[in-house]
């Protein structure tokens, strides 16, 4: 089923987040880094940083836990989950992400594309994201492809 | 070890990195970790129902393995932007080497930042992603 193309320019609902230092320790475990910048503060501070910070990653959890990711999105537009990929992935940094950040994210539908590929139609979502703290400032913009095969 | 902006040069190569080989276990913990529950990367008939011959992991994991590698370079504050595209699926039992070089040195914002490209290959030189990113460096006084 083709994605609904009158969601383009609407955005869902917002979300929250909030940060705790066991998320990212738990992350850097499960992408096998050492790092100590994620799970020491006084590590972190020796390498310039106030203190722990998140991996560049850490914004696919907002999306995951403070809203299902990406497959919420594309149900609610018409997709079939089965026929899912994700294509890409892009991040803008504008600030760091520390414990006790309490994040609000909006996804936007900034397009839907439709593409004869070589297996066959392809619709083509990008959504994008922003990420905005506590204090209202912008940390992260992400920009994630979905394709839905057909 | 900080790195200079004065000390590298574009067609530079950033420190690759290799992974240890994919297991089950790190995809059920990447997924704990991040939220994605999608049983594509855990429960295996369901994997194999999707045609995908058995669990494959997460492609935001894969990206992540890429990030180890440049904040391994420089550090986490110094990331401007970072994006991938995913081109083959990861499986248990491939590890991942990342390897990058600097493409381009510019003045932007009053910073000096580096456009670097990355690439992630499994033991047999299969492309999983390919990306890009921009780090903004200091001078050397």
């Amino acid at each position: 089923m083709a994605l609904d193309k009158r969601f383009v320019g609407k955005s869902f609902p917002p979300f929250t987040f909030e940060v705790d230092k066991s998320k990212i320790r738990e992350l850097a475990l499960a992408l096998g880094d050492e790092n100590p910048i994620y799970r020491d503060d006084d590590a972190a501070r020796a390498a310039g940083l106030p203190g722990i910070v998140a991996p560049p990653i850490f914004a696919t959890l907002f999306k995951m836990w403070g809203e299902g990711g990406s497959s919420s999105h594309i149900k609610a537009m018409g997709g079939d989950l089965l026929r899912l990929l994700h294509g890409g992935e892009e991040f803008e940094y504008h600030g760091l992400i520390r414990p006790g950040d309490v994040i609000t994210g909006q996804t936007r539908v900034n397009n839907i594309e439709e593409k004869e590929g070589r297996s066959g139609h392809l619709d083509i979502a990008t959504l994008e994201t922003t990420y905005h703290n506590q204090q209202g400032e912008l940390v992260v913009t992400a920009q994630t492809t979905i394709v839905i095969r057909g | 070890m900080t790195v200079y902006f004065d000390d590298v040069n574009v067609g530079d190569a950033i420190p690759a990195l290799t992974t240890e080989p994919i297991t089950e276990t790190q995809l059920v913990r990447y997924s704990g970790a991040s939220g994605d529950f999608n049983p594509i990367h855990t429960v295996h008939h369901v994997a194999e129902q999707a045609g995908l011959g058995g669990v494959i992991a997460h492609g935001m994991l894969v990206m992540g393995l890429v990030g180890r590698a440049i904040t391994d370079w420089v550090g986490v504050a110094p990331l401007r932007t970072f994006g991938v595209r995913f081109l083959g699926v990861t499986k248990p039992g491939q590890a991942i080497t990342i390897t990058g070089q600097v493409v381009e040195k510019l003045e932007v914002e009053g910073e000096h930042r580096l456009r670097c490209e990355v690439s992630a290959v499994d033991q047999d030189g299969q492309q999983k992603v390919k990306g890009s990113f921009v780090v903004a460096l200091p001078r050397r006084e």
